[in-house]
């Protein structure tokens, strides 16, 4: 069965931007969408991206079958029509049963002492329904506070979908969830029998049982934070992933998870700490002789002298001592290339240390009175810095990347907060994680 | 960088050999006077080094063959020696059809080969 893992990342405040990033495939790219969500989602394993093919009991013609590129985000239901309303029910109806048990979990108290003050269990004697002594005060404070906690420690951690759909039932929140049941189901019974058979519920009593289920559900919680979220952390694994098209590696370790959780986990970790794959830079161009007064279409053979005959010249026909050559052209081109990537570099480096100081000179000449307007200082400056810039980005193949514009707004960027001109560098000279690139690449951030 | 990874026009350092070749009298095939160098040079900043069957790894003047017996051979030059100077003439930056004009000119050749093994490792 397929497993796809989709992606959600919890993102910063400002979602009014585009709410979707969808990947187009690019030669040599992945194809998994990462989607910017609103937190909105619901309590449980809610599955926060649509997917079609990862239910055994669904029909579609995708099916379990079906590749990475043909999942698009909204039309997933389109497609999925014969088994809509089961799929639909299949997702949501696990968060739809834990929120409403927490709900009802966490009410209870509240239910249960205010049900005694106005009365509820109607069949009571009314006689010691007024007085509230201290031990009720005190109970009622203690109860209030229990429920603050508990009202943020469920928001805190139980609040938002678990990125893994499947499996469909995670197994530490069902343990949770039914413990929480069983508390309620239980305070609940014994106020009821107390209240309706017996009769002799006082207010002590009633906020007693609010009480003790506050404490049990804090208890509970407790335990659900430990078994969700703590008793992964202890290092267990080690995990190695290997990119196909560069061979880039990274190891991590991991504790117990299951393995639809350690997907998304390594992709999380991916999507932070690789460096974006160029498949440019594998389809170097052959080496080119760049000799400013020669003419290369003569160069098609190379040529002999013999001072005592004739010249000649020599096609290369059989396998002669060329094939000692070989495994060290590689290593030659190698070396070329990475020297003209470091003499490029240092190029860069050096115009852009002088464009900085020549902005210090200027912004010390007007006086500290007159602040520095960023975009025309930058705009002053661009041009001595586009050269040995634009050299570099040819060089290592990223100049698809990073447009004028863009190079503008994060050199005014820069000057505004008056960073030293390698901070200004470092987008272009170290390699960048995989999520970074994308986001500077559709410009979302400046 | 050495000597055989040299780009031409850029500075560059290394040991070298001096060579002395006096040209010998001789006749060619046609019977004409001329003057013999017993050997055969490739190469030259217009060629295709990565053409070159040899595995000639820059653009300068190589030996391409030195016959027994020549002066060539007597002067202690040997196959695959890069030619960097003659006379006093930067090889390291001649076209082919300059060299050999070079080398024909001058009955005796003062060169400065080097030679891989010998004068860079």
């Amino acid at each position: 069965m397929d497993h796809q893992v989709v992606l959600s990342a919890a993102q910063s405040p400002d979602n009014n931007r585009a709410p979707s990033i969808a990947q187009t495939p690019r030669e040599g790219h992945e194809v998994i969408e990462v989607q910017i969500l609103p937190q909105d989602d619901g309590w449980g394993d809610a599955a926060t991206a649509v997917t079609g093919n990862t239910s055994d009991r669904s029909n579609s013609p995708i099916g379990n079958g079906g590749t990475v590129n043909s999942i698009k985000w909204a039309t997933i239901p389109q497609e999925n029509q014969s088994s809509d309303n089961l799929g639909w029910c299949q997702r949501y109806v696990g968060s739809v049963i834990g929120a409403g048990i927490v709900v009802i979990a966490v009410a209870s108290p509240i239910v249960m002492v205010v049900g005694h003050r106005i009365g509820f269990p109607s069949s009571r004697p009314v006689t010691n329904t007024r007085e509230c002594g201290p031990e009720c005060h005190a109970f009622l404070l203690a109860l209030t506070v229990k429920l603050v906690a508990l009202f943020g420690a469920v928001w805190a951690i139980f609040w938002r979908g678990s990125p893994a759909t499947m499996p469909r039932i995670f197994f530490f929140r069902a343990i949770t969830l039914l413990l929480a049941f069983l508390a309620a189901f239980t305070f609940w019974l014994f106020y009821w029998v107390r209240a309706e058979e017996d009769g002799d519920l006082s207010i002590v009593g009633a906020t007693a049982f609010a009480g003790g289920l506050a404490d049990a559900l804090l208890a509970i919680h407790y335990l659900g934070v430990l078994l969700t979220e703590v008793r992964q952390l202890q290092p267990q694994f080690q995990v190695t992933v290997v990119r196909s098209p560069d061979g880039m590696s990274k190891q991590w370790i991991m504790g117990s998870l299951s393995i639809q959780r350690a997907a998304v986990w390594v992709l999380q970790n991916y999507y932070s700490e690789f460096p974006l794959y160029n498949p440019h830079l594998d389809r170097m161009p052959p080496i080119r002789k760049r000799q400013p007064s020669m003419n290369n279409s003569t160069a098609t053979s190379f040529k002999f002298y013999d001072f005592d005959g004739i010249s000649s010249t020599f096609t290369p026909t059989g396998r002669m001592s060329r094939r000692g050559s070989s495994h060290n052209e590689r290593f030659y081109e190698e070396h070329e290339y990475e020297r003209r990537v470091r003499k490029r570099r240092a190029r860069l480096v050096a115009a852009t240390e002088e464009a900085f100081t020549h902005i210090k000179r200027l912004q010390d000449e007007q006086g500290p009175a007159v602040p520095l307007d960023a975009m025309e200082a930058a705009a002053a400056v661009f041009p001595s810095l586009a050269r040995p810039l634009q050299k570099y980005l040819r060089v290592t193949r990223q100049q698809p990347w990073h447009t004028a514009e863009s190079v503008l707004h994060h050199l005014a960027a820069c000057l505004r907060l008056g960073l030293a001109p390698r901070a200004f560098l470092d987008r272009y000279l170290s390699y960048q994680p995989v999520l970074q690139v994308r986001i500077i690449f559709y410009n979302i951030d400046d | 960088m050495t000597a055989f990874q040299h780009t031409a026009g850029t500075a560059m350092e290394c040991l070298s050999i001096p060579i002395t070749l006096q040209k010998e009298p001789g006749t060619d095939s046609e019977g004409r006077e001329v003057l013999r160098c017993g050997f055969k040079i490739g190469g030259g900043i217009d060629q295709d080094h990565t053409r070159s069957p040899y595995g000639y790894t820059d653009s300068g003047v190589y030996v391409t063959e030195v016959s027994s017996g020549s002066p060539a051979d007597r002067a202690g030059l040997k196959m695959h020696d890069k030619i960097l100077q003659c006379n006093g003439y930067d090889f390291t930056m001649v076209t082919h059809k300059k060299a050999v004009d070079y080398i024909k000119k001058h009955p005796v050749l003062n060169l400065l080969v080097a030679r891989k093994g010998v004068t860079s490792t």
